[in-house]
């Protein structure tokens, strides 16, 4: 069985087209790693002083005011940011209690601060709330808007705060929105695993393997296999990726930090107590999950076409639908189960944040939308692989 | 050991490509002759359990080969008429391949696979990717992999196409060392081949099986149907206009015409020992 999934392996990534766009891949990752990496904010930075930082050194920056700071993140933390960063840069500080915008140069930890800083007619709009029988909540004592007005949830001990920058990046870099390297990764496992079966097909090889001893039970087995491996092979192969350029440029300070304290993430309101490193391994999670329901879909459909071309069209065809209804329906039920398909779930961010709406059939179940993905990754290699079985084993070589 | 055909029939909509056959094979060459589209390439996917029979069966040793599954498949070797290969693979990693998909252990496989392409003129160019190979080298390792679980049924269609007549004599020589005790079935249009190698002929025809016997038995059919006649001018493209010619040639300023044919063609023809190729013309003289 190992035998016959090495050569299946060797199959796909002997594919000149499988090859190239293995090569555009990488070339969308070099560009991604590039904006989000190399040249993010993260990497510019602007000291009290007025000295421009850059690379590391401006990491350096960054993380150091972010260790300031780390351990409980509660009011009393968001007062002292506040304070040092009016202290620090009274311009800019300024310009963000104006509502303007300031550099993105600042110090990252400052950079989100004006969601803390209430605007200057706050009584006035706490005036008219309770003129018209609602509320707003109150400040605190230091005259900000509290943390737990933004939802964070488990607010029994307090959410842990660090330097989140490179882990906010890699996120969303890798599966954090809908154009990140995890889209693209599984346009590629689409165009490598449908010519798994399909090109037998073609080849005229189907009559070859069929008659062979495996040919009708094992060989099935090991291209279902082997697509679920290249499939792994390319998630995995991006996030070891990622993970080496971000541990180069960035290092693993903030590991240990809470999610929601990732400010620029606006995770605050999601009630699921993972930190930075759980973040991003359960982004990758989401993305296997994904890339794993779409080499069984797309082996499915190889297994009942004629040619790795019509099979990768209707490949492609049935993989960007979900994502296409997806954006034309309006909230609601049908829009939340559509989550479950690999070209709406890759984006990470939404699974996490989708339970945080009360208009989502997720709502205040912070763990089920992921659950829904891995159950229903789960349901359609059993059923895929299935069919892709009997398509292939009552194959008809009719010459 | 035994191979039975029994009133297999294969349909496709409403045409018919097979018409219930019946037919008994036993350790032996047998030859399949036919022409394009008679159902010759279809009798072999059915024996070869690739295509599911409409009715009827086949049974290996009494038991139907759907029932034998795999079981059936490690005892035959197959040989398609085409087949694509793998371009980029090496001889010897397709051959390596193909044992895996029949189930032969690594060692025993790298073993016989090496021998197979020293057998087949092909150890030289073993690392080399098929795709730079040439139709002849393409065939000669595809009837090497059919070797490959040593069969005790060996299915072959056209396995001498694209061989030169040096490489189909070798290929002759072979198959009759290989064929003792076992189960041997090829077609070919070269009926040279067939008549060489073969110890039975079958006669397929539109589907059904014509004539099933020895060469000698099968062209006692046409004896005194074959005749050689000499003409000269418009008398000989008289004599082709009107029969099935099989050869002619130019002797002394006339045409020297073998004709097969019911009646006598002319009055100077005389009557010639048949061979499998006036046979073959004989049947198929519509389809040529």
């Amino acid at each position: 069985m190992l035998r016959m999934i090495r050569f299946e392996l060797k199959k796909i990534c002997s594919d000149s087209v499988v090859i190239g766009s293995i090569a555009v891949l990488l070339l969308i990752c070099f560009l991604i790693l590039q904006a989000y990496c190399f040249g993010s904010s993260a990497a510019s930075a602007i000291t009290p002083d007025g000295t421009r930082l850059s690379g590391r050194e401006a990491i350096a920056f960054h993380q150091s005011i972010a260790e300031k700071y780390a351990g409980d993140f509660t009011d009393d933390t968001i007062a002292e940011m506040v304070s040092d960063f009016s202290a620090a840069y009274p311009a800019e500080y300024a310009k963000m209690t104006e509502g303007g915008s300031v550099s993105s140069w600042l110090p990252s930890s400052y950079l989100y601060l004006a969601m803390f800083i209430p605007p200057a007619n706050y009584d006035e709009i706490a005036q008219d709330a309770l003129a018209e029988g609602t509320s707003i909540p109150p400040l605190t004592e230091d005259g900000l808007v509290s943390i737990r007005d933004y939802g964070a949830a488990y607010a029994d001990k307090p959410l842990q705060y660090g330097y989140g920058d490179s882990w906010a990046y890699f996120f969303m870099g890798f599966c954090g929105q809908t154009i990140a390297i995890a889209f693209p990764a599984l346009i590629v496992i689409i165009i490598a695993v449908s010519a798994v079966f399909a090109s037998e097909y073609s080849a005229k090889m189907d009559a070859l393997i069929l008659i062979a001893r495996h040919g009708k039970n094992r060989l099935i087995l090991a291209k279902l296999l082997a697509a679920m491996i290249f499939a792994t092979g390319i998630i995995g192969g991006l996030f070891i990726l990622f993970s080496i350029a971000f541990g180069l440029q960035y290092g693993a300070v903030g590991w240990n930090a809470d999610m929601q304290t990732n400010l620029g993430l606006s995770l605050m309101g999601v009630n699921l107590p993972l930190n930075n490193l759980q973040l991003i391994l359960f982004g990758f999670g989401i993305v296997w999950s994904a890339g794993i329901f779409t080499a069984a879909v797309t082996a499915m459909i190889s297994a009942v076409s004629k040619t790795p071309f019509s099979s990768l069209i209707v490949s492609f065809a049935v993989f960007m639908a979900p994502w296409m209804i997806r954006r034309l329906l309006p909230e609601g039920a049908l829009r939340d189960l559509l989550l479950v398909f690999p070209a709406n779930a890759v984006n990470a961010a939404e699974v996490l944040r989708l339970p945080v709406s009360a208009a989502s059939i997720y709502y205040d179940q912070p763990l089920a939308p992921a659950l829904c993905i891995a159950f229903a990754a789960v349901v359609a290699v059993l059923i895929a692989g299935t069919l892709a079985y009997r398509a292939f084993k009552d194959h008809q070589a009719a010459g | 050991m035994q191979l039975t055909l029994d009133r297999l029939t294969k349909q496709y909509g409403d045409k018919t490509a097979l018409d219930r056959i019946d037919a008994v094979f036993r350790p032996g060459i047998y030859g399949l002759l036919g022409a394009n589209g008679a159902g010759k390439t279809t009798l072999m996917r059915l024996v070869c359990d690739i295509l599911k029979p409409t009715s009827g069966e086949v049974a290996f040793n009494g038991t139907n080969i759907r029932d034998l599954g795999e079981r059936y498949r490690s005892v035959i070797g197959y040989l398609p008429q085409d087949f694509g290969y793998y371009p980029n693979f090496t001889a010897m990693n397709f051959l390596l391949y193909m044992a895996s998909l029949k189930g032969l252990n690594a060692g025993y496989a790298k073993k016989k696979s090496l021998e197979l392409l020293e057998t087949f003129g092909l150890f030289a160019v073993k690392d080399k990717k098929i795709k730079t190979f040439s139709g002849g080298m393409k065939r000669r390792l595809g009837i090497a992999q059919t070797l490959l679980n040593n069969p005790q049924i060996l299915i072959l269609d056209e396995p001498t196409a694209g061989l030169d007549p040096k490489e189909r004599v070798k290929f002759r020589s072979l198959l009759r060392s290989f064929a003792e005790d076992k189960i041997v079935i090829l077609s070919t249009h070269i009926v040279t081949d067939v008549e060489y190698i073969a110890d039975e002929i079958l006669v397929i025809k539109g589907g059904t099986l014509l004539k099933k016997g020895a060469e000698s038995t099968i062209l006692q059919e046409i004896a005194g149907k074959v005749w050689e006649c000499r003409a000269a001018g418009q008398e000989a493209e008289r004599l082709e206009t009107r029969f099935a010619v099989c050869s002619r040639k130019r002797e002394n300023g006339e045409a020297v015409l073998r004709i097969v044919s019911d009646e006598k063609p002319c009055a100077a023809a005389v009557s010639a020992a048949p061979c499998l190729e006036d046979l073959y013309l004989y049947y198929f003289q519509r389809e040529v």
